[in-house]
């Protein structure tokens, strides 16, 4: 009767045990490259041949995530649209800032096809007039651990209310502007955040995935101020390189400006006009 | 029935909101420009909304300064009603004036069209009421109309107060100037012996 209660409780505790590890959380890693998307096939490294870049402003340009390549497969292909189409938002707003900078242009991910190369990426422009293209890659890895609070999980209400699993979410986001015409990178900005956490087993799959999303979210906040300032120095370093030229395109921006000079002109006729009125006001 | 606070309150109200949208988003910005194809598409409020943003502040700051003191000056002394009604009247013409005079104009932003318009409306007043001021305000039109060419032949640019890649157009000054002898035409012939008498004494 021992032997069998015995066995009994070796029996119902394999069956526990069984039922935590029946959810392994595997490491989790997102990416989309923009080498893999630019160069699919490349063997070696891509030479540039050295010519001019013409920029045109106001510069039309179009945002994208890069596509994640093929081998990804599609459940765990990252980030969901409708987040990708509102960090893009956010660093279109980075972009709007500058006047030499058109209309900007999110592009859907859809639209581009993953390791299609700078033959895709000319579709695309010439699809959405840009002549720009800043395309935001992607690295994302989720390391999960479990801890020792992990062994309540047995008892089954503890896999509901436990924090025996851990999550390290390492994200980097880079935005690299190419220009279409030339295929040449004008800049790159980068952007890297980490978030850590706890869940029980019940809510690991959910928290795990906000922590993604807030992953994303970070790097984007610290990537923008990057931006901003490469957008600046960019700025300043095409008035000084010969590899770029400005030129003005068919049709212009302009501004109905006055300047100190009017400014001047009006001061000087109120001056006159109050010296006047004040010679003519006093007694004789 | 002359209402003279009416003139400064629209004037003032015009060059505050120009100011203010100066710090707006960009977003809106955008939003409110001249952009000739998205005019032709139909959104018209860009038609008024060009003329109260800017491409930076000191643009916006410099017009709205030489806008709300010439408006002050028409205002004192030309007096009159539907000054708001003349704003966007003015506002509109000079808008589709550029979008038939500018075909390469793609985008618009600026209030100096209107600030122009407000200045020889100030300089007609003055010179109606204080004749004596007539030779120095002759002096201040040709210099005006000097920066105008020296604006069009892009001899100006170091004065302005554009960002790079913006070209001043001159052509929105021109236009406002003519809007504003319109404007003063319109005006004249409507006003009563009574209000024209009472502008004088006001004078």
């Amino acid at each position: 009767m021992t032997i069998l209660k015995l066995l009994a409780a070796g029996l119902l505790a394999a069956l526990l045990g069984a039922c935590a590890s029946a959810f392994p959380h595997r490491d989790v890693k997102h990416s989309g490259s923009i080498v893999d998307y630019l160069f699919p096939n490349a063997q070696e490294a891509p030479q540039m041949t050295p010519g001019v870049t013409y920029l045109r402003p106001p510069v039309r340009v179009g945002l994208a995530f890069v596509p994640s390549s093929k081998r990804t497969p599609s459940y765990t292909a990252s980030l969901a649209e409708a987040e990708k189409i509102k960090l893009l938002e956010q660093v279109k707003a980075a972009f709007s800032k500058h006047a030499y900078i058109g209309s900007i242009e999110v592009i859907p991910t859809q639209y581009l096809r993953p390791a299609g190369g700078f033959e895709n990426l000319e579709q695309v422009a010439r699809m959405f007039n840009v002549d720009v293209m800043a395309m935001v890659s992607y690295d994302q890895v989720q390391f999960n651990d479990s801890n020792a609070l992990a062994f309540l999980y047995w008892t089954i209400v503890g896999a509901y209310v436990i924090h025996g699993d851990q999550y390290d979410v390492q994200t980097m986001l880079d935005i690299s502007v190419f220009d279409v015409a030339s295929h040449k990178l004008l800049f790159r900005a980068p952007g890297v955040s980490q978030v850590k956490g706890g869940a029980s087993l019940a809510n690991f799959s959910e928290r795990s995935r906000a922590a993604q999303v807030e992953g994303y979210g970070r790097a984007a906040e610290q990537l923008i101020p990057q931006l901003q300032s490469e957008l600046d120095n960019f700025k300043e370093r095409i008035k000084t390189d010969a590899a770029f030229r400005v030129e003005n395109r068919a049709g212009y921006r302009g501004g109905g400006a006055f300047s100190g000079f009017e400014l001047a002109l009006l001061l000087v006729l109120a001056g006159v006009m109050w010296r006047r009125a004040h010679v003519a006001a006093r007694p004789a | 029935m002359l209402r003279p606070a009416r003139p400064d309150a629209a004037v003032g109200l015009v060059a505050a909101a120009a100011v203010a949208l100066a710090f707006a988003p960009a977003a809106w910005l955008h939003a409110l420009e001249f952009d000739r194809e998205a005019i032709l598409r139909g959104e018209l409020w860009r038609l008024w909304g060009a003329h109260l943003v800017h491409f930076s502040p000191a643009q916006a700051i410099a017009d709205a300064l030489v806008f709300s003191l010439a408006g002050v000056f028409a205002a004192r002394t030309l007096g009159g009603r539907n000054w708001w009604m003349g704003l966007l009247l003015a506002a509109a013409s000079i808008s589709l004036g550029l979008l038939w005079l500018a075909p390469d104009l793609v985008a618009y932003r600026g209030l100096s069209g209107l600030a122009s318009a407000t200045l020889l409306l100030a300089g007609i007043g003055i010179g109606n009421t204080r004749p004596a001021l007539r030779p120095l305000l002759w002096w201040c039109a040709v210099a005006l109309l000097l920066k105008t060419v020296a604006d069009a032949c892009g001899l100006a640019a170091g004065l302005g107060t554009l960002p790079d890649g913006v070209r001043i157009e001159w052509r929105a000054h021109a236009l406002g100037a003519m809007v504003g002898a319109t404007w003063w035409w319109i005006t004249s012939r409507r006003q009563t012996p009574m209000a024209k008498t009472i502008h004088l004494q006001r004078g």
